[in-house]
C-alpha cells in the first residue's frame, strides 16, 4: 500500500484541516508543497483548481471535506464523526458552516487590507511555508496579483467590513453551540471542533501550527487579531489546538 | 442549515429528480447538496463521490426495469418481454428516461466505481442470459443470428418505439404496444428456424 501523499499549501486554513485530520489520526504520509502555479497540477488530478489534495490509494481526492470523509471510511480510528447519527449530522452541519462561511470570510478579512496597503506584504504572508522561490516568483506580478487572487476567491474589496462581520458572526455561533462545554457537538472532539480551529488557525496563530508566519504583522492587522483573540470562541480555538492539535505524523 | 437529518435514500432521490429534469450531466455534488440544502460532509459520508452515487443510481433503475423483463422470459411470454418497456415507461416515466434516453456512460465518467462493477457485470449477464433463453425459445437455438433477433425484437425496437415519446415527456400511447406487437410477430412468427438459420451462415 503506497504512503498518502498530500499536496498543499502551508497558510491555507482549508489545507491546515486535512493536515490536522491526517496527524489527529496517525496517519504516517507525505506532503508536497505546491507553489503559486499549483492551478494546472491540481486540475489535472481532481478537475478542480483547488488544494489541498490528498493521494490515497492510488487516486486523487481533492476538497477538504471529502478528503475527511474519506479518512473516516478507510481509517476510521480516533473517529471524527460522532457514532451516533444525529450527533454526526450535527457535526457535519458545522463542518459545512464553518467551510462555507467562516474560512471565506477570513480569507478576505486577512487579505484585504494587506492588498490594500501592504501587497508585497500579502504575497509574503500568502508564501508562508514555501520555498523562497515561490515569493521571488510572484514578486514581479504584484500589481496585478491580488486582482486575480480576489476574482479567484470572490473576495470584494468594499465588502471588509461585511466579511469581518461574518467572521463575528461564526465566533458567536461558536459559543452558541458550546454552551460553555469543551466541544461543539456531545462530549468530545470532532470535525466540527477541528474544522472550526482549523479556519481561524490563519489569524490565530496558535503555537502549535505547524506552518507559522515568520513575519511581523502590520499595526493593523495586529489590531484586527488583538481583538478576535479576546472573543471566548478564538480562546476556545486556541485551547482546541492547545489539546488536540498533536504532533505531525508526516514521514519526511 | 437546512434539515438536520438526511439519509441514503434522499441523496439518490435528489440524484434520480435532477437527472429526470436536465439528465445525468446535470447531477454534481454541488446541485445534489443545494437541491436538498444537505452540508456537504453529509453527501461524502455517505458516497465517495458523484459517480458513486450515480452509478448506483443507473443500477437500481436498471435493476428495477429488468424485473419485469426477465420474469416474463422466464414464464415464457416473449411478447410480454417485449411489451414491458412501454408498460414500465407508462408506470415509470421518470426512471424510463433516465434509462432509456441515457447510455450508462453518461451517468458515471472513467471507471466504474469497483463497489458496483459485480453488480453492473451480474445485470448484463442476466440480461444476456434472457435473450439466449428467448432465442432458443423462439428460433430453436441461440447462435450469433438468432441473439440479433432476440436483441432486436426485445430491446430495440420497444426502446425505439417509447424513445420519442420519452422525449416529449409523455408516457408511450397504446399504439406504441400495436407497433411492438407487429414487429413482434413479424420477426419472430412461428419460430422461422429456416431463415435464421441462413442469417446464421451469414454471420459466420
Amino acid at each position: 500500500m503506497e504512503m498518502p501523499l498530500l499536496w498543499h499549501i502551508p497558510l491555507s486554513h482549508y489545507n491546515e484541516k486535512v493536515r490536522w485530520a491526517l496527524d489527529h489520526k496517525r496517519i504516517a504520509h507525505r506532503r508536497q508543497v505546491l507553489g503559486p502555479n499549483y492551478l494546472f497540477r491540481a486540475w489535472r488530478a481532481t478537475r478542480r483548481g483547488t488544494l489541498p489534495i490528498l493521494w490515497l490509494d492510488g487516486r486523487a481526492i481533492g476538497d477538504s471535506t471529502r478528503i475527511i470523509a474519506a479518512l473516516e471510511a478507510r481509517y476510521p480510528e480516533p473517529a471524527l464523526y460522532p457514532a451516533n447519527a444525529t450527533g454526526r449530522e450535527r457535526a457535519i452541519a458545522l463542518e459545512d458552516y464553518f467551510d462555507e462561511q467562516l474560512g471565506p470570510a477570513l480569507r478576505a478579512a486577512v487579505v484585504t487590507p494587506l492588498f490594500r496597503h501592504d501587497p508585497d506584504l500579502a504575497l509574503r504572508v500568502l508564501t508562508t511555508g514555501m520555498p523562497t522561490q515561490a515569493y521571488q516568483r510572484l514578486r514581479p506580478l504584484v500589481r496585478i496579483f491580488p486582482a486575480f487572487y480576489r476574482f479567484r476567491h470572490k473576495i470584494k474589496d468594499a465588502r471588509l467590513e461585511a466579511d469581518r462581520a461574518t467572521v463575528n458572526a461564526a465566533l458567536d455561533r461558536i459559543e452558541q453551540q458550546r454552551q460553555g462545554r469543551a466541544y461543539l457537538v456531545a462530549d468530545a472532539f470532532t470535525v466540527a471542533d477541528l474544522t472550526a480551529a482549523a479556519m481561524l488557525s490563519p489569524i490565530l496563530q496558535p503555537p502549535e501550527i505547524q506552518y507559522p508566519l515568520r513575519l511581523e504583522l502590520p499595526a493593523y492587522m495586529q489590531d484586527y487579531r488583538a481583538a478576535l483573540l479576546q472573543h471566548p470562541a478564538a480562546q476556545w480555538a486556541a485551547g482546541i489546538y492547545r489539546l488536540h492539535r498533536g504532533h505531525s505524523a508526516e514521514v519526511s | 442549515m437546512g434539515r438536520a437529518q438526511f439519509d441514503h435514500a434522499d441523496f439518490v432521490a435528489a440524484a434520480r429528480a435532477l437527472t429526470a429534469e436536465r439528465g445525468p450531466i446535470a447531477v454534481t455534488v454541488d446541485s445534489i447538496i443545494e437541491r436538498l440544502k444537505a452540508p456537504k460532509g453529509s453527501f461524502y459520508y455517505r458516497f465517495a463521490s458523484r459517480d458513486v452515487l450515480l452509478g448506483e443510481l443507473w443500477l437500481a433503475t436498471v435493476l428495477a426495469y429488468q424485473e419485469g423483463f426477465v420474469a416474463a422470459i422466464e414464464a415464457g411470454h416473449g411478447l410480454a418481454a417485449a411489451l414491458h418497456t412501454p408498460a414500465w415507461a407508462r408506470l415509470h416515466l421518470d426512471d424510463a428516461r433516465l434509462l432509456l434516453l441515457y447510455s450508462r456512460h453518461d451517468f458515471v465518467q472513467g471507471d466504474w466505481p469497483a463497489a458496483l462493477k459485480r453488480g453492473v457485470a451480474d445485470q448484463a449477464r442476466r440480461f444476456e442470459a434472457c435473450l439466449r433463453a428467448f432465442a432458443r425459445q423462439a428460433f430453436g437455438r441461440a447462435g450469433p443470428a438468432q441473439l440479433r433477433r432476440a436483441t432486436f425484437v426485445l430491446a430495440e425496437v420497444p426502446i425505439a418505439a417509447v424513445k420519442h415519446h420519452l422525449q416529449r415527456r409523455e408516457p408511450p400511447p397504446q399504439l406504441v404496444d400495436e407497433l411492438i406487437t407487429k414487429t413482434y410477430h413479424a420477426i419472430v412468427g412461428s419460430g422461422d428456424l429456416s431463415s435464421s438459420a441462413v442469417d446464421s451462415a451469414s454471420m459466420r
